[in-house]
C-alpha cells in the first residue's frame, strides 16, 4: 500500500474509532433548574445626600441556572451550564445624584454562564461564556459572610461617587481587580492533584465599552483547598492574567497584567482570617494595587466579621481609598441567609484633596429556591 | 522583593506546609448555595429530566439475567457484567456529587437495618 493511500485510511480508521466511542450507549442523563433571590434595603450617605434603596444585592445576585449532564461512556461526562442573573435595581448601579428622590436603575437581565463542558480522568475542558481560570481568585473566603461583605467592596454602592463625582465611584477607586471575570473562553482545569487544581483559560473579553470589548485574554492559576484536621480548613488561589489592549485598537497600549491571590483559613474554633492582594500593571496607563484583610468568627448558624480594604492609584496616581466594614449573617438552614452589614469608605487624593466619607448600611436576605 | 514575588512565596510556602491535608471542595458563598432549596427540597433543584432512576432500576434486566443464568444462559452473565462496568464508570464520574453521597448514605442505612434486625427484641 502506498503512503498516499495509507494516510487517508489511517484517518478514516481514527474517525471511525472516535465515532464508535461517541456512539456508545448514553448513561445517566440529568437536567436540573435551580436559583436564588437576593433582596436588600440599603441606606447610603455620601455626606451631602442620602437615600434608602431597595436593591438586588450584587454580592450574590438574583439568578437561575439550568444544568444538564450525561455520562457518555469511556469515563467521560458531557454537560451544559446556562446561568442568567435577573436584577431589579442592581446594588452596584444605584446612585445618589440625578433625579431627586430615588435612583432606579431598572431591571437588568444579564448573561453569566453559557457553556459546554467535557470531564473525565484528564480533568475538565469548558467552552463558552463563563468564569475565567482565575475568576474569584482574589475572593477566596471561608468566613461565611461573603453574602454581605467580601473583597468585592464595590458590589454594594459601587456607583456612588465621592463628592457626587461619577469619575470617583467606589467601584473605580477601590476595586478588588479580580482578574478578568467572565468572558467567552476555552478553559482547562486539571484533575485534582491532592488539594491542588491548575486552571488555564484563553478567550475574548465581553464589555459594554468598545475599547474593552473583544480583547485577547489568557489566565493561569492554582486553586487549593484542604481540610487540615485539627488545624482547620485552608483555601487559597494565586494566579496571573494578561489582556492585550492592542487587540481591538492596535497601538493603544500593550498589555494589562494582573497578579494576585487570596487565602482564607478557618480554625475549628470558628475564628477565621482572610487576606487578598492584587496588582495591575497597565502598559497603556498606570499601575494599581488592592489589599484586603478580614477577621471573622463562626458559631453555629451565626457568622460575624470585620474587614479592611485599601485601593491605591486606581483612578489617579496618589489616590488612596480605604474601606472598613462589619458584617453579620444568620443562616437558619442551607437555603436561607439573613444578613446585615455596615461599611464606611474614604478617599484621599494627591495634593491633600479629601472628601466626605461614604457610609452604607445594608439589611437583607438571600433564599435559594 | 515586589508584592508579586512576596505573594507567590507566601502561598507556595502555605501549599507545601499544608500538603498533608485532605482535599475538600471549596464553594464560594457568592454562588448559588449547595444543598437543599426552600422550594426544591433536598435535591436543591427541580429535575427537568432524569433517566438515572431508569438506569438505577435494573430489576427487570437483573431478574432476567439471574433467571437466564439459572437457566444456563451465558448471555445473562455477560449482561450482568456490563451492568457492573456501568456502575464502576458511574462511580468514577460521580464522586463528590450529591447522588454519590446519597448512595453512600443508602449503603450505611442498609448496614444499620441489618444490624437492627439482628438485635434481640
Amino acid at each position: 500500500m502506498t503512503k498516499s493511500a495509507l494516510k487517508p485510511l489511517l484517518l478514516s480508521a481514527a474517525v471511525a474509532s472516535a465515532l464508535a466511542v461517541l456512539a456508545a450507549p448514553a448513561y445517566a442523563l440529568e437536567a436540573k433548574i435551580s436559583g436564588q433571590v437576593n433582596r436588600a434595603i440599603m441606606h447610603a450617605d455620601d455626606g451631602s445626600n442620602s437615600e434608602i434603596f431597595h436593591v438586588d444585592n450584587d454580592h450574590s445576585s438574583t439568578r437561575f441556572r439550568f444544568v444538564g449532564s450525561e455520562d457518555i461512556g469511556s469515563g467521560l461526562k458531557a454537560g451544559i451550564v446556562w446561568e442568567v442573573e435577573y436584577q431589579s435595581n442592581d446594588s452596584d448601579q444605584v446612585t445618589l445624584v440625578g433625579a431627586p428622590g430615588k435612583s432606579d436603575t431598572g431591571t437588568t437581565f444579564g448573561e453569566r454562564k453559557m457553556e459546554v463542558f467535557f470531564a473525565g480522568a484528564f480533568g475538565q475542558v469548558t467552552l463558552g461564556q463563563g468564569d475565567g481560570a482565575m475568576n474569584g481568585g482574589i475572593e477566596v473566603d471561608l468566613s461565611g459572610t461573603q453574602v454581605i461583605g467580601y473583597a468585592g467592596i464595590g458590589d454594594l454602592g459601587g456607583a456612588i461617587g465621592f463628592g457626587g463625582n461619577s469619575a470617583l465611584t467606589l467601584r473605580k477607586v477601590i476595586n478588588q481587580q479580580d482578574f478578568e471575570s467572565r468572558y467567552d473562553r476555552l478553559r482547562y482545569d486539571s484533575p485534582k492533584l491532592g488539594p491542588l487544581t491548575i486552571s488555564i483559560s484563553t478567550g475574548s473579553s465581553n464589555s459594554s465599552t468598545a475599547a474593552q470589548n473583544g480583547l485577547d485574554i489568557q489566565e493561569y492559576g492554582i486553586w487549593y483547598s484542604s481540610n487540615l484536621g485539627a488545624a482547620g480548613t485552608l483555601a487559597f488561589a494565586v494566579g496571573f492574567s494578561t489582556k492585550d489592549l492592542d487587540t481591538v485598537t492596535p497601538g493603544s497600549g500593550g498589555d494589562q497584567e494582573t497578579t494576585g491571590g487570596s487565602i482564607s483559613w478557618l480554625h475549628p474554633s470558628g475564628w477565621n482570617v482572610t487576606f487578598a492582594i492584587s496588582n495591575v500593571q497597565n502598559d497603556a496607563g498606570k499601575d494599581s494595587d488592592f489589599n484586603y484583610l478580614k477577621v471573622g468568627y463562626k458559631t453555629g448558624k451565626h457568622a460575624f466579621s470585620a474587614d479592611f480594604g485599601m485601593g491605591d492609584d486606581q483612578v489617579a496616581v496618589g489616590d488612596e481609598a480605604k474601606h472598613f466594614g462589619v458584617q453579620y449573617v444568620f443562616a437558619p438552614n442551607q437555603a436561607v441567609d439573613l444578613y446585615a452589614g455596615y461599611k464606611t469608605l474614604s478617599l484621599d487624593r494627591a495634593g491633600g484633596v479629601t472628601f466626605d466619607d461614604i457610609n452604607i448600611l445594608t439589611v437583607g436576605s438571600r433564599i435559594k429556591f | 522583593m515586589g508584592a508579586r514575588e512576596a505573594l507567590m512565596s507566601v502561598l507556595l510556602a502555605a501549599a507545601l506546609a499544608a500538603c498533608s491535608g485532605t482535599p475538600f471542595e471549596y464553594h464560594s458563598q457568592r454562588e448559588i448555595p449547595a444543598g437543599p432549596g426552600l422550594l426544591t427540597g433536598e435535591s436543591g433543584a427541580w429535575v427537568v429530566f432524569s433517566d438515572k432512576k431508569v438506569k438505577a432500576d435494573p430489576p427487570p434486566a437483573t431478574a432476567q439475567s439471574a433467571a437466564g443464568e439459572a437457566a444456563g444462559d451465558p448471555g445473562a452473565e455477560l449482561r450482568e457484567f456490563q451492568e457492573f462496568r456501568d456502575f464502576r464508570r458511574w462511580k468514577d464520574t460521580a464522586k463528590d456529587t450529591p447522588e454519590f453521597r446519597e448512595f453512600q448514605d443508602w449503603r450505611e442505612w442498609k448496614a444499620y437495618r441489618s444490624w437492627k434486625e439482628r438485635q434481640p427484641q
